[in-house]
């Protein structure tokens, strides 16, 4: 993101999964909501896509709901990384 | 006559093989960018694929072309016991013309499409305006091979300060390695403008062009072995 425009979807994406990632694998909602600063029916959108392609799940942690990377999900958050770095790099 | 071939004869394949090499370093970075760009869905990362597409295709004809003027210098006819060496014209005068201005083309084309890129230059009617010029360029640059060159660093110059900016915000290796890999293609471009003072020039900036396209893959590795 340049200058506090408008964030592209990398982005957003990365920060959900990094969000998950540092909430040691077991993220709630609200807290991805807010650390990625989205809406609650834009994190909807972006949860239904990441689950129909297997890259976040949902879990029951002592009957509460939390967001959790799958092994797939671990592997695209690594290439999310390398493609941000690459996006900064070369100044897209 | 028109002078095609500026190569010293000792550097010659030696120098299809430099742009081999830029060839494969183009085509990573236009892949990594395709891959980009089905995550992202940005446009800005499809046009970044197929401009380093375009520079990959332009080495190829400039290859082809490369490969037949060397063909035709060294072509040598035994008769008796006497080696004549000649110009053989199998191949027309069409098809260099031909080869010459699709590189040229491709290669104005990539430039142009950074410089818009890297500028969040969006106007149609500046799209289209440029995009006229770079075929007059690419047409008459055939006629005066410093002319495509001088406009190269033009607009490689103005990529290269916006990647210079870059890597002043970002003070990473990554950042750096594009900037210099930038400012060595502008650098190739001067010197392939001046290029008919002396042959030893074209050596020169073929070996800077070279070292452009390997500072881009020292980039673009050390973010893949992250």
């Amino acid at each position: 993101m340049r200058g506090g425009g408008r964030r592209d979807r990398v982005d957003v994406i990365l920060a959900i999964l990094e969000t998950i990632y540092t909430e040691r694998n077991e993220a709630k909602p609200t807290h991805i909501m807010y650390k990625a600063n989205l809406s609650h029916k834009l994190m909807e959108g972006y949860f239904t896509e990441l689950i129909e392609k297997g890259i976040i799940e949902k879990v029951d942690v002592k009957g509460k709901m939390r967001i959790s990377l799958t092994g797939k999900g671990s592997e695209f958050l690594r290439e999310l990384r390398k493609m941000k770095s690459f996006m900064q790099s070369f100044g897209l | 006559m028109l002078t095609l071939l500026f190569s010293p004869k000792w550097f010659y394949g030696i120098d299809i093989a430099f742009e081999i090499i830029s060839i494969i370093v183009a085509l990573l970075i236009s892949f990594y960018s395709y891959k980009l760009y089905t995550i992202s869905k940005k446009k800005e990362h499809k046009y970044f694929h197929i401009f380093f597409l375009m520079i990959a295709i332009a080495f190829v004809f400039k290859i082809m072309t490369n490969f037949d003027l060397y063909f035709d210098v060294l072509q040598t006819m035994q008769i008796g016991s006497i080696q004549v060496q000649y110009i053989s014209k199998s191949l027309s005068t069409i098809y260099r013309f031909g080869g010459l201005f699709m590189y040229r083309l491709l290669t104005a084309m990539f430039a142009y499409g950074l410089y818009m890129l890297v500028n969040k230059k969006r106007d149609r009617r500046d799209l289209l305006l440029f995009t006229y010029f770079i075929i007059v360029l690419a047409f008459l640059s055939y006629y005066g091979y410093f002319l495509f060159h001088l406009t190269m660093v033009m607009l490689l110059g103005f990529v290269s300060y916006y990647y210079y900016i870059n890597c002043k915000k970002l003070h990473t290796i990554n950042s750096r390695l594009v900037a210099s890999g930038f400012i060595m293609l502008t650098l190739a471009n001067v010197v392939f403008a001046v290029v008919e003072l002396d042959l030893v020039l074209y050596v020169l900036a073929e070996v800077l062009q070279l070292a452009g396209f390997c500072l881009l893959l020292g980039a673009f590795i050390s973010v893949i072995r992250k």
